[in-house]
């Protein structure tokens, strides 16, 4: 199973092929679970988000269509946003904890460099959480997924123009609330 | 350094903690479950169905069905029960006066 492509591993999973769906979920679960952590901030719902989109493909894996889909990862993407999507939504709505103090408590415990550096990162966690959902996601398959934006902006169904728009006002947002927050330093201005 | 190259500094440096479970084996055990829940689908619905035409608590109908025929009993019209049997007493006095000897004979 492990020469074969996702691709391939995809057409047999459409047959009802249990192993192959076992080896497409080893090979490609930490890639997506990091891309819906990084979505939503919070381990457990990471986790629970890619095991809701990979059991939903395999309850229905027709819904993949190899004809109109160049690759499976990308096409993927768009499952795991749309269901960690839901999941925060779902937490929202329940009143449930907020998402963002998830750093584990050994990593808490750290040295002081550590302790300032864990803050930081803390702080850009909330400040992802502060963007809309669309710029967030952008900012994530392009900047940590590696996704060119065209492949981004097809999975966010946008135009390329707008999703160049949602990067740069995503990151323009990020250094905004960072700046607020004291992370940043704020911009000098030179001239009059 | 700037505050750009700071955000692209601390944007390179987002950590990604480990998944706390073994998660692709979770979700690989979770749609075997959902592959057998799937499979026995038609049994299940058999089941249902005759659970439709089971009778939970037998004890419990007995007694209900008692005390409903109590109480049909208790509230039912005895004088037209008893107006029934003394038109049919009736009936047959009446014919049994209307025969004469000579029908019997």
């Amino acid at each position: 199973m492990d020469d074969l492509s996702d691709e391939d591993l995809m057409g047999r999973v459409q047959n009802g092929d249990h192993q192959a769906f076992a080896a497409l979920v080893r090979r490609r679960t930490q890639m997506f679970y990091a891309c819906a952590y990084r979505q939503c901030s919070d381990q457990d719902m990471a986790e629970d988000a890619v095991q809701d989109a990979f059991l939903k493909l395999w309850s229905n894996p027709k819904i993949w269509d190899r004809t109109q889909n160049a690759k499976f990862t990308t096409w993927f993407y768009r499952v795991v946003i749309n269901a960690t999507i839901d999941r925060m939504r779902k937490r929202k709505l329940s009143g449930g904890d907020e998402i963002l103090n998830t750093l584990p408590d050994d990593e808490r415990a750290a040295q002081d460099d550590d302790m300032i550096e864990q803050q930081k990162q803390k702080a850009l966690e909330g400040a992802m959480q502060e963007l809309p959902q669309k710029q967030r996601s952008a900012l994530n398959l392009c900047f940590y997924e590696g996704l060119s934006n065209k492949e981004a902006a097809d999975i966010l169904g946008v135009g390329v123009k707008a999703l160049e728009s949602l990067l740069m006002r995503g990151k323009a947002g990020l250094k905004d609330i960072l700046t607020r927050e004291g992370i940043l330093e704020k911009e000098k201005k030179y001239g009059s | 350094m700037g505050p750009d190259q700071e955000l692209d500094r601390l944007m390179h440096a987002r950590h990604v903690p480990e998944m706390r479970s073994n998660l692709a084996e979770r979700i690989i055990d979770a749609a075997q479950v959902q592959q057998k829940q799937g499979r026995s689908k038609p049994a299940s619905w058999l089941l249902a169905f005759n659970d439709v035409f089971m009778i939970p608590k037998p004890a419990y109908v007995m007694a209900v069905l008692f005390v409903i025929g109590i109480a049909m009993g208790v509230n039912l019209d005895i004088s037209s029960l008893v107006g029934a049997e003394e038109d049919v007493a009736s009936a047959y006095v009446y014919t049994a006066e209307g025969v004469t000897e000579g029908d019997w004979l």
